[in-house]
């Protein structure tokens, strides 16, 4: 700003005129509410008192190189400012309006001016210019009063301090307007939000008493919605005590708590004073020491009533779900219903066929006298009847007051019933039941307590219905559970016994199938044990089938494909003719065949053995040929070695039996020899005796020593003879021939025999193997055993005879033993051919005991031997 | 006089050999045994014998065996096998045993003596 004792000394009377003007400025623009006015009224003074062409104030944003022109005014030597400059294109001005107050008495002549800035300046024909600015901060103009001349003007220091605090005490004024219109705005949008908000508001201020107790409060503001809420006409400036003197002290603790916490609350709560449910939101407003609160609050009175009764209503649903019968139903609903009201009584009353006639079908009372079990429609007013049958919901406040539904007070004064209301329930737009409820004081009926009835009603019937409905199907359920069970029974029954047959089916296939791998594996295992393999020839297809063991007999892969060509290429050349009748044979026989070829299987000869059998289908047609491959080369040659064997065998028997002979003729020699052939060369000798001149004495002992020699001769020849054929044995049997042998060769040595006989006589060949083993054992002992005492024991028993002969002679060397002694390997071997053994116990000394066993039926297989 | 020892298991036989050959002329009946090993025995007692009569067929020793043994033993008794088999199997088997002479049983008491006094 300029020094204002400079413009003082430059004119003092100018500047009182000036002063004079500015007191007379500031007047007028305070007349003015309106920026807008006040900018007009301002311009147009500068203009007329400082006699310029144009004079206009314009707001400046450099970031956006903008300056609107708000104001102007002026003559037609400076045509009116487009409404926006750019100040880029007044450089230099810019520049010095950022400092202080720009002037300039001559645009064409200043020197400070760049051609851009002459060059617009006088595009808006400015000659000269003083601009007042006023700035933000230091450096940054917002707004600016610019004075203009269209010809050179030397501005005084007068003219720039006027000008400068014009400037300042217009934008005061404008800013004080702006201010004023926003506040102005401001408040009426508040004003209209104020009363607009449904929700009411209102400003209270606490009172406290000394204890700092909240005592009261002053309404201090108060909403629209409040009045019509509240239905109070005049609140502000009131306390609240003194506008309900019920209000709760609830409430004001609550205040006054936030009111001293400065902590916003919103809560819910009943104001029962007012029988009022609130949604309160307080808050703290202003400074705290003024215990001022703005408090925003509905009613939320319906909505509690509609929760409760919704709570109700499913606490009803939750009742009569599990109940099964409908009596049950029905007297749980009324009385649920009737406590929840607080009435005397409720009933639930249905309808019956007859469109007339209705009885109570549930019921609960409290004090209350017991309706008629049945009642009809007809007894009652036309107009009610009416009214239940259009659905209407009926609702007497007081009975004690005649009119539409009460003809007289005194019949209900008699049944107590002070007030009442019925809500009916049509179905498919027939009347089919409706609640009443008696109440024994009169009572307004709310809009709840009727749309209760209603629901009540609504979900009593719903209610019956699924329990009828559940009934009906539980009786269908268990009508047709007994039919079911009777079908599961019967289907049961039929599926066991199906199942049993396919069972049995089963088991048979499972057990047949069983017994076909068990065959297959015997099979198998057969054909690997007994070298054979089987296959079979399909005549249709001419495809020829191997089993496994045909490819083990032929050492061939089991994935080999077959055909009977096979057979020539392994069969060795003379059996080549035999392959070939075999080929034809699985070809085109009609009949079964058997061959036996020899073929060579990798470097081996086998003899095979080929059966074939011919399968026929129905028709009689061969079908198959199914046959038998066995490698019998083994078996060739088992029965090479049996044969060898049954021919040694028999070569032994012979062997023996010649031997026997020999043995035999041997004995019969010695004893024709060593007996007979003695005794008669004895006889020979002593007859030389009988000679010329013997004496009569002599000639006499003679005879009588060659008589006795000759008994004895007759007697060897008898023994020989025997011997040769025991006649014993034949005629009297094996006991008496044994006994015959122990009689003649006992004496030196005492023979013990004894013969047990368990079974039939013996068949003639075992009994004179009997006879002849013991007999021969016996004659060993006689000859080598030096015994004095024998026990022989001959038992035939069922199926064996055991010879035992034991003697207490000497003994046998181990040496003889082991060579069978003396005789004994000749009677081994009879033994051995009849099947029998022969066992010899002997110590050197103590005697020597040998056991001979037959078998009774190896003698009966083999009776030829 | 021929000192004779008669071995022979027949004791009829053996009492008849010895009966009818004492009565020949130049024979002496030293000894008679009924079984070889008896007649070894006797002939290790110390008994004088020129010919021993020994019969073919004995228990035990037989009369080959026997006349091998005294062969072996004193080679200077003269062997006579006595017997009833007439092969030459037995004869050559007796001969190879070392007997002088085989006699059939058969022979006449004056042809033993005969041999005897001969071999």
């Amino acid at each position: 700003m300029a020094d204002k004792k400079e413009y003082k000394e430059a004119g003092q009377s100018a500047w009182k005129e000036r002063q004079a003007f500015l007191l007379r400025f500031s007047d007028t623009l305070r007349t003015y509410n309106n920026q807008h006015d006040i900018g007009k009224a301002a311009v147009e003074m500068l203009a007329k008192e400082l006699v310029l062409d144009r004079c206009y104030c314009s707001m400046i944003s450099l970031s956006k190189d903008q300056a609107n022109i708000l104001y102007q005014s002026g003559n037609s030597l400076i045509p009116p400012i487009p409404c926006t400059l750019s100040p880029a294109n007044f450089p230099e001005p810019l520049m010095q309006s950022i400092d202080g107050p720009f002037l300039v008495n001559d645009t064409v002549a200043d020197e400070r001016l760049t051609a851009v800035d002459r060059e617009c300046f006088a595009a808006i024909s400015f000659r000269a210019v003083a601009a007042c600015t006023i700035r933000r901060g230091k450096k940054d103009p917002v707004w600016s009063l610019v004075a203009t001349q269209s010809v050179p003007r030397n501005w005084t220091a007068v003219d720039i301090m006027l000008l400068e605090e014009a400037a300042e005490r217009l934008y005061g004024a404008i800013e004080n307007a702006r201010a004023l219109t926003a506040l102005a705005e401001s408040e009426k949008k508040y004003r209209t939000l104020f009363n607009s908000i449904d929700e009411c508001f209102c400003i209270i201020q606490m009172i406290f008493d000394e204890n700092r107790k909240p005592v009261d409060y002053l309404v201090l503001e108060a909403n629209r919605a409040l009045y019509e809420l509240t239905g109070l006409t005049d609140v502000i400036g009131k306390r609240m005590r003194e506008l309900a003197p019920a209000h709760e002290q609830f409430w004001y603790d609550k205040y006054g708590e936030i009111a001293l916490t400065g902590e916003p609350a919103r809560f819910q709560h009943e104001a029962d004073a007012l029988n009022r449910w609130y949604d309160v939101y307080a808050f703290p407003m202003g400074k705290p020491q003024e215990l001022k609160l703005a408090v925003l609050f509905k009613d939320i009175t319906e909505r509690k009533h509609a929760e409760k009764r919704q709570v109700f209503l499913l606490r009803l649903s939750d009742a009569l779900r599990p109940l099964a019968d409908p009596f049950s139903v029905q007297n749980t609903a009324m009385e649920l219903l009737a406590k929840w009201l607080g009435v005397m009584n409720a009933s639930y009353f249905e309808m019956e066929g007859d469109g007339d006639s209705f009885h109570v079908a549930g019921h609960f009372k409290d004090q209350a006298k017991d309706l008629p079990e049945r009642m009809r429609l007809s007894d009652f007013s036309d107009s009610l009847v009416a009214a239940y049958q259009s659905g209407r919901t009926v609702a007497v406040n007081d009975t004690g007051i005649t009119g539409e539904w009460v003809k007289s007070s005194e019949i209900y004064a008699r049944i107590g019933v002070a007030a009442w209301a019925a809500v009916p329930l049509l179905k498919h737009g027939k009347l089919v039941a409706w609640i009443g409820v008696n109440s024994n004081k009169p009572r307004v009926w709310s809009e709840v307590d009727l749309q209760t009835l209603n629901d009540v009603a609504k979900r009593t019937w719903d209610a019956l219905e699924r329990t009828r409905a559940e009934q009906a199907l539980r009786d269908a359920e268990l009508k047709y559970r007994i039919q079911l069970e009777n079908d599961v029974k019967k289907r049961t029954r039929e599926l066991q016994e199906s199942r049993d047959s396919l069972q049995t089916i089963f088991d048979e296939r499972l057990k047949a199938e069983e017994e076909r791998n068990k065959t297959y594996l015997l099979l198998q295992k057969s054909e690997e044990t007994a070298s054979l393999g089987s296959w079979e020839f399909n005549r249709f297809t001419g495809q020829l089938t191997w089993s496994d063991g045909m490819y083990r007999l032929f050492d061939l892969n089991n994935t080999t494909p077959v055909t009977p060509i096979i057979y020539l290429k392994y069969t060795v050349e003379k059996s080549l003719a035999k392959a070939e009748k075999v080929i034809q044979y699985i070809q085109n026989s009609d009949a079964d065949f058997e061959e036996t070829l020899e073929v060579n299987i990798s470097g081996k000869i086998k003899v095979l053995r080929i059966k074939g059998t011919v399968v026929r289908n129905g028709q009689g047609d061969i079908e198959r040929v199914l046959g038998v491959d066995q490698d019998i080369s083994e078996m060739r040659g088992a029965e090479e070695k049996i044969k060898k064997m049954e021919q040694e065998q028999q070569l032994q028997i012979f062997r023996t039996s010649l031997s026997t002979l020999e043995e035999e003729r041997h004995r019969i020699s010695e004893s024709l020899h060593n007996g007979i052939g003695q005794l008669l060369y004895g006889i020979k000798i002593n007859m030389s005796s009988f000679r010329h001149g013997i004496s009569e004495e002599e000639f006499n002992q003679n005879k009588a020593y060659i008589n006795e020699l000759l008994t004895q001769a007759i007697v060897e020849t008898r023994r020989v003879s025997h011997e040769l054929m025991p006649t014993t044995l034949e005629q009297f049997g094996l006991k008496s021939a044994i006994d015959d042998i122990c009689r003649q060769l006992s004496g030196e040595i005492e023979f013990n025999c004894h013969i047990s006989v368990q079974h039939n006589r013996l068949e003639k060949y075992m009994e004179l193997a009997v006879y002849r083993t013991t007999q021969e054992l016996m004659t060993n002992v006689v000859k080598h055993a030096k015994a004095t005492a024998c026990e022989v024991m001959i038992i035939i028993g069922t199926d064996q005879v055991k010879i035992v002969v034991s003697d207490n002679g000497r003994g046998m060397p181990q040496e003889s033993e082991k060579a069978d002694g003396i005789g004994l390997a000749s009677i081994r071997s009879k033994i051995e051919l009849l099947d029998g053994r022969l066992t010899i116990a002997s110590e050197p000394g103590n005697g020597t005991h040998i056991e001979v066993i037959i078998p009774h039926q190896g003698l009966t297989q083999k009776p030829g031997r | 006089m021929i000192k004779l020892m008669i071995v022979e298991d027949n004791e009829v036989v053996r009492q008849g050999l010895s009966h009818l050959l004492a009565a020949e002329a130049g024979i002496a009946i030293v000894a008679d045994a009924q079984s070889g090993a008896i007649a070894l025995e006797k002939l290790a007692s110390g008994i004088g014998v020129d010919v021993m009569l020994i019969d073919w067929n004995m228990p035990g020793l037989s009369g080959v065996e026997l006349t091998s043994r005294v062969k072996l033993l004193m080679p200077h008794i003269k062997v006579i096998i006595l017997t009833m088999h007439s092969k030459d199997e037995y004869r050559m088997q007796a001969i190879s045993a070392g007997a002088s002479a085989y006699v059939l049983k058969d022979l006449a008491i004056e042809d033993l003596a005969k041999i005897i006094r001969e071999v």
